[in-house]
């Protein structure tokens, strides 16, 4: 049966070419042009897809974005896409579909049964019912038998692509007012990009041939706006591409669709599958039509029924005939329109049931004179048909609407097509928080007035239907745009294409839910949301349940939130609703809208951002030896340390045991360039860091260095470092790996808007220099086979700095420990430091010196009671919870000084600092272990009195070794506590938070 | 002086000098180098103290420039971009930077300012070709279009993930960029990835 | 995402910008002379209006400058900018739909 619905002549496909696909298995046929529900509709393939919650056969039901029910699932696993719409799927050579949502198969889906036993589940079935003992129980079955597509199981292979743009003019689709407002903008020279999510542009024009613009049928008149636009250097045309948010500041999301279009085989390997556009425009002109509001009646979602104008854009646009007997159901003018293409197509035209009570427009008038049989003030009460539609019934109507009269007189028809009238494309409107207006003449909601600053809204978008006003308006819009952003106009420009056709669909009988035969919700369905299966009567039952706002009634029901978020229900909801309470449609008002305006697939909004360039891996100047010497690495932040050097047959204990002994036995060896360091200079640089520290730099002596801490205003810890005086007026402070960042923006902070009459200039030199800690007793002996510089303690004494060669190399020395032992920490030009680092590697034989990584720093330290801002506090650790007192001082005002007095920083029960030492010193505690007070009274509630902050094994003490924060700490020297684990309690007593050197002698080498 | 053999490029690892090519090739996009080496101080001080800006200016030979964005000088030898209203670069294609320190040092004197020599806090690569905005624009919020960027423009930004420092240094177009020294794997390879559709020439350093 | 206009680059994408809360916090001159609660308010507590907010804003990733902000919470229109250490310029009426 190869395309045989597929007209002989017309529509925009390439007929000299064939394109093979697969959907549920089976082979077709379809051609360049066409989309993969044209394709299956030249096929006869109607039936696709199977209902959401009743698993009710459904067709291919418009055709476009707005498409409720013919989603499929696209491809194989990995390259599989959930919900694709057949309507918006361009077809390709080897496209392969599957229908969603059905088992075994699309024609017999057992899951029907949901559907004979719909009485019992109406809205808010789920919640009602699965409530005990828990949803949980429920949640897994029902979310298997419901739901939509698949997602992809595997990795998604492909590169997605991210960028941004600028434009004067944002124009927003490429239908007759987006191009008349494109052409006008881009005359003028303005930046101007023009977006339209279809392949082609032209918009509704694509399926209205006989349309005229310029006294010419308007398909030259789109060839030869492309060609223009094609010509002006400042405007970029995208098309497949979707623009599916509009955010703050007219900031717009769009999705390019690069390569989704191409046969598999044929997809450029240099080229992202999709690209995500971030565009700030100056102006945005939405031009984004208007979507037909289908009619609300009993059994409206058979195969085989679809909106009027989808009909007419598959007969003119695809050349196929979406059926071969036809009703068309309208309760308006324009609903003629799909009659006449119908007829005029070779499709045969059953009637014309319309629910307006006369009919004597221009359409109407000639399709009655073409001999179409027109049954006004009809309504249809119902269809038959399970697979495809077979019977339409009709029946004459009230006056009022409300009901019919007989039981509905069946007519043969496999095709039935309904109008309800037109709502304009308000998303993105919307969602840039315009307002709408209710338009009484036109029956729907239209564009009143912007939030967003310098924003248009053009043709049917906004309500103009008519062809010549909506060029007009849309010209206009586009050359004030222009004007604004700068660019004159005059001359040719100034003037709009010009049209005789006034397209309007009006006059209409606004009547949202078509009376049956039977009550409501007997006999059959009223579908309002058919991709969430939200009935009229469903609608009906939440009022009758006491929802009235709109927003609750969509929530309750779920209708119009489904992935087409209601493009082709939510009207006709509000509608009903309004009807039943007896409001008007606008007293009702609307439900909010959001992004996106069609779905998304997360790799488009992930972009390049992924894999290896997930977050940026910030490397030091050794980082190259580390790794040649077997380094396992350490994040800190974005940067990657050296965390241990394992040697062969080296586990990771074993190797930071090794790498801890080595540095208290002879000499080791740290990359510490990742520290913060900050040159400050200026007249007023000591005052600054004494308001800065807690305790006092404006008195250390140059060439001297002084350990500091920072609070935050609230008194919390905030970071800590060395800072030396260069000079009288310089400084370099040094900060934490972390914390760098944060400290130089605090600094800057102050200085600009709380102390600009300081004179102090900061300037960030964190990675102008490699840094390298030498450490252990042999570190003074290694230092002086590299540098000239007296090291004796008298010229170069602890907490001092100098300057000199290493290696070579110009070089400061600072002579400062955070290992307890002596330790030099050279800083030579980034460039350098691997070279130095090789130097000290190299002359360091002779003492076995030892690289060692950040975690047997951490023993060091620990050992020695140091303090990591970040583990030992947390944003809730005052310097007297560290029992750091003596950093505190009394003499000056600092920031966080006066929080420290406030009644809760003094009370006795706060978490203070403390070591732990397990009664099994073989025993390591976790960090983060919760301590109690008791291992045997074991009753919630326990109380916590406080938690391990670091935790290791101390090879140089011969046992494990903690620090904690702990309730009162320092008054329960020698207590013993419990750290509690999941399985067990480990027994532990509290000591000094000080365990190796306790006098300090070994600093001095 | 140091040897030269001594100094590292932070891309040392990928063998630039060795294996890149002399200029662009025609059918690629773009083209990606590194320039290391290069000196950057960072100069801090009042714009509106006259006898700060007559001894930078003659210190340098050029013109300060006040408005932030604003570069004066020669793009390929000594320049001086204004990063704010109180912060310049002073670069130049020397790979020694003590000198020029020196004599800004010497020129600022006791002012009010700041002269750091920052040539090793920052890696500089280059981006040049008739796509080289299509790549920025994947990565850089900026706006670069000729009539609102150009020659003698600079701007602090981000690439993709990484503060950066952008200069265009003339209209082929070329741009230079600046991060910090250890971002500067993830920058090159950043750019290599997203100039991929385009083509992309490694030049050598 | 917004567009600020940084007073020293012109108009640049948010992502550059670091949001510094509420503007006219002044830190007291003599903490000691301030109560337990009035220091808390200065700490801790800020305002959440609906409407005009003066916030601080700094250009993090540009030029590193701070600035004060008027913004609308209700429209995210930015309604001025002024500098640290001034008083807020005349706003025009907000624009509510």
């Amino acid at each position: 049966m190869p395309q045989s619905f597929r007209l002989p002549e017309g529509g925009l496909i390439d007929r000299a070419r064939s394109l093979r696909f697969t959907f549920d298995g089976r082979s077709f046929d379809g051609h360049p042009g066409d989309t993969l529900a044209s394709a299956l509709l030249a096929n006869g393939v109607h039936l696709v897809a199977r209902s959401f919650k009743y698993h009710r056969p459904r067709g291919i039901f418009s055709a476009g974005a707005e498409e409720p029910n013919a989603l499929v699932q696209l491809g194989e696993d990995p390259r599989t896409d959930p919900n694709q719409r057949a309507t918006q799927v361009e077809l390709f050579d080897g496209l392969s579909a599957k229908a969603q949502h059905c088992w075994p198969s699309l024609e017999v889906d057992f899951n029907q049964v949901t559907s004979l036993a719909s009485r019992l589940i109406p809205s808010g079935f789920y919640y009602k019912t699965f409530m005990w003992p828990s949803w949980k129980y429920f949640e897994g079955p029902i979310r298997r038998a419901a739901g939509l597509g698949k997602a992809p199981r595997l990795p998604d292979p492909d590169r997605y692509d991210k960028c941004f743009a600028h434009c004067d003019v944002l124009v927003v689709g490429g239908g007759p007012a987006g191009l008349a407002a494109a052409l006008a903008a881009g005359r003028t020279g303005a930046r101007v990009i023009l977006v339209e999510q279809d392949n082609r542009l032209g918009g509704s024009l694509l399926s209205a041939p006989e349309t005229q613009i310029e006294g010419a049928p308007s398909a030259d008149w789109v060839r030869e706006a492309e060609a223009e636009l094609a010509t002006l250097p400042e405007v970029k045309v995208l098309k497949r591409t979707t623009c599916f948010a509009y955010y703050d500041h007219n900031l717009l999301g769009l999705l390019e669709k690069v390569t989704d279009h191409y046969a598999p085989y044929d997809r450029p390997a240099e080229l992202p599958r999709q690209r995500m556009w971030r565009v700030r425009a100056g102006h945005v002109i939405l031009a984004t039509g208007a979507i037909e509001r289908p009619l609300v009646f009993r059994d409206n979602d058979r195969p085989g029924i679809m909106l009027a104008s989808a009909a007419s854009s598959y007969l003119n646009r695809w050349a196929v005939k979406p059926g071969s007997r036809a009703v068309v159901f309208t309760n308006n003018e324009g609903g003629y329109r799909a009659a006449l293409d119908l007829k005029s197509r070779g499709v045969d035209l059953a009637a014309v049931i319309d629910l307006q009570l006369a009919a004597e427009g221009p359409l109407s008038r000639r399709a009655r004179d073409e001999g179409i049989p027109i049954k006004t003030g009809y309504a249809v009460t119902g269809t038959s048909g399970h697979l495809r539609l077979k019977k339409v019934f009709v029946a004459p109507l009230d006056g009022a609407g409300k009901r019919v009269f007989g039981g509905g007189e069946p007519i043969e028809a496999d095709l039935l097509v309904s109008s309800g009238g037109w709502n304009p494309t308000v998303h993105l409107f919307c969602q840039s928080k315009g307002t709408l207006e209710w338009d009484d003449s036109l029956a729907c909601f239209r564009p009143d007035a912007s939030m967003q600053r310098n924003q248009a809204v053009v043709g049917a978008a906004n309500g103009t239907f008519g062809l010549s006003s909506v060029l007009v308006e849309a010209h206009a819009a586009a050359l004030a745009a222009a004007d604004a952003a700068g660019f004159s106009t005059g001359g040719e420009a100034s003037t709009a294409p010009t049209s005789v056709e006034e397209r309007d669909f009006l006059p209409m009988r606004e009547i949202y839910l078509v009376p049956s035969i039977k009550p409501l919700g007997q006999g059959g369905k009223h579908f309002v949301d058919q991709q969430h299966d939200v009935t009229a009567a469903d609608l009906l039952l939440a009022m009758r349940e006491g929802y009235r706002s709109i927003e609750h009634v969509k929530r309750y029901t779920t209708t119009g939130m489904a992935t087409d978020q209601g493009k082709t229900s939510n009207v006709a909801a509000i509608g009903i609703v309004a009807e039943h309470l007896g409001k008007t449609v606008p007293e009702v008002g609307v439900t909010t809208f959001r992004p996106p305006y069609t779905a998304v697939t997360f790799g488009a909004f992930a972009g390049r951002d992924v894999d290896d360039f997930l977050d940026p891996e910030r490397t030091t100047p050794m980082h190259a030896w580390h790794r040649a010497h077997g380094a396992a690495f350490e994040d800190v932040g974005q940067w990657k340390r050296a965390w241990y050097y394992p040697q062969a047959g080296e586990d990771m204990a074993a190797a930071v045991n090794r790498e801890v002994k080595a540095a208290r036995d002879s000499v080791g060896i740290l990359d510490a360039s990742t520290l913060g360091k900050i040159e400050i200079r200026g007249p007023d640089a000591g005052v600054f860091l004494d308001r800065i520290y807690t305790n006092v730099f404006s008195t250390l002596k140059v060439g001297r260095a002084r350990y500091g801490l920072m609070l935050k205003e609230d008194g919390m810890v905030f970071d800590d470092g060395v800072t030396t005086r260069l000079a009288e007026d310089r400084y370099l402070m040094t900060t934490t790996t972390g914390g760098a960042a944060n400290v130089m923006s605090w600094l800057e902070e102050w200085l600009q808007t709380e102390w600009p009459d300081l004179k102090v200039y900061l300037t960030s030199v964190t990675e102008q220099w490699a840094t390298m800690t030498i450490s252990g007793p042999n570190a003074r002996a290694l230092l002086a086979e590299l540098t000239e510089l007296d090291l004796s303690t008298d010229s170069f004494p602890h907490m001092s700095m100098a300057e000199g060669e290493v290696a070579g190399v110009k070089a400061r020395i600072f002579r400062i420990s955070f290992t307890g032992e002596l330790s030099y920490e050279i800083n030579v030009p980034s460039r350098y430091g691997l070279a130095v680092w090789q130097a000290l590697i190299r002359v360091g034989q002779k003492y076995a010196i030892t690289p060692y990584g950040t975690e047997a720093m951490h023993v060091l330290r620990a050992e020695k009671g140091f303090i990591i801002v970040g583990q030992e506090t947390d944003g809730s650790v005052t310097p007297l919870d560290l029992g750091m007192n003596w950093i505190v001082s009394k003499k000056k005002d600092f920031l966080g000084r006066r929080s420290l007095s406030r009644p809760d920083m003094l009370k006795a029960d706060r978490k203070q600092l403390v070591g732990l030492l397990t009664e099994d010193g073989r025993e390591v505690l976790p960090e983060g272990a919760q301590l109690v007070e008791s291992n045997h009274d074991i009753r919630p509630p326990i109380p916590m009195v406080g938690h391990v902050t670091s935790s290791y094994w101390s090879p140089n003490c011969g046992q494990s070794i903690a620090l904690a924060l702990v309730k009162g700490g320092r008054d329960r020297m020698g207590e013993r506590l419990y750290a509690a684990l999941p399985d067990r309690t480990i027994s532990c007593t509290v000591t000094e938070p000080l365990f190796f050197d306790k006098t300090g002698e070994r600093l001095h080498g | 002086m140091v040897e030269d053999f001594l100094r590292q490029s932070p891309l040392s690892h990928l063998a630039l000098a060795a294996s890149g090519r002399s200029q662009r090739a025609e059918e690629d996009g773009v083209a990606l180098a590194e320039r290391p080496y290069r000196t950057v101080i960072t100069l801090r001080g009042q714009a509106e103290d006259a006898v700060f800006v007559e001894a930078i200016q003659r210190a340098l030979g050029l013109g300060l420039p006040r408005k932030v964005g604003q570069v004066s000088g020669d793009p390929r030898g000594r320049e001086i971009l204004c990063l704010g209203p109180d912060e310049w670069w002073v670069t130049d294609a020397a790979d020694d930077a003590e000198p020029l320190v020196t004599s800004l040092t010497e020129a600022v004197g006791d002012l009010f300012a700041q002269v750091v020599d920052t040539s090793d806090n920052w890696f500089a690569l280059e981006l040049s070709g008739p796509r080289a905005r299509d790549v920025l624009a994947k990565a850089c919020p900026l706006d670069l279009h000729p009539r609102t960027f150009g020659p003698a423009r600079c701007a602090q930004s981000l690439l993709a993930k990484a503060p950066m420092t952008l200069q265009q240094l003339d209209d082929t177009p070329a741009f230079r960029l600046h991060v910090r020294r250890s971002f500067a794997d993830y920058a090159w390879r950043w750019l290599s990835d997203a100039g991929r559709e385009y083509g992309v020439s490694i030049l050598q350093s | 995402m917004l567009l600020i206009p940084c007073p020293h680059c012109g108009p640049r994408a948010e992502i550059e910008f670091s949001y510094g809360g509420e503007a006219h916090i002044a830190r007291p001159e003599e903490p000691d002379e301030l109560t337990d609660q009035e220091w808390s308010d200065y700490v801790f507590m800020r305002r959440n209006p609906k409407g005009v907010v003066l916030e601080r804003w700094v250009h993090a990733h540009g030029c590193r400058r701070w600035f004060n902000a008027a913004r609308d919470t209700v429209t995210y229109e930015i309604l001025a900018i002024y500098p640290m250490g001034q008083n807020p310029p005349e706003l025009p009426e907000p624009r509510y739909l």
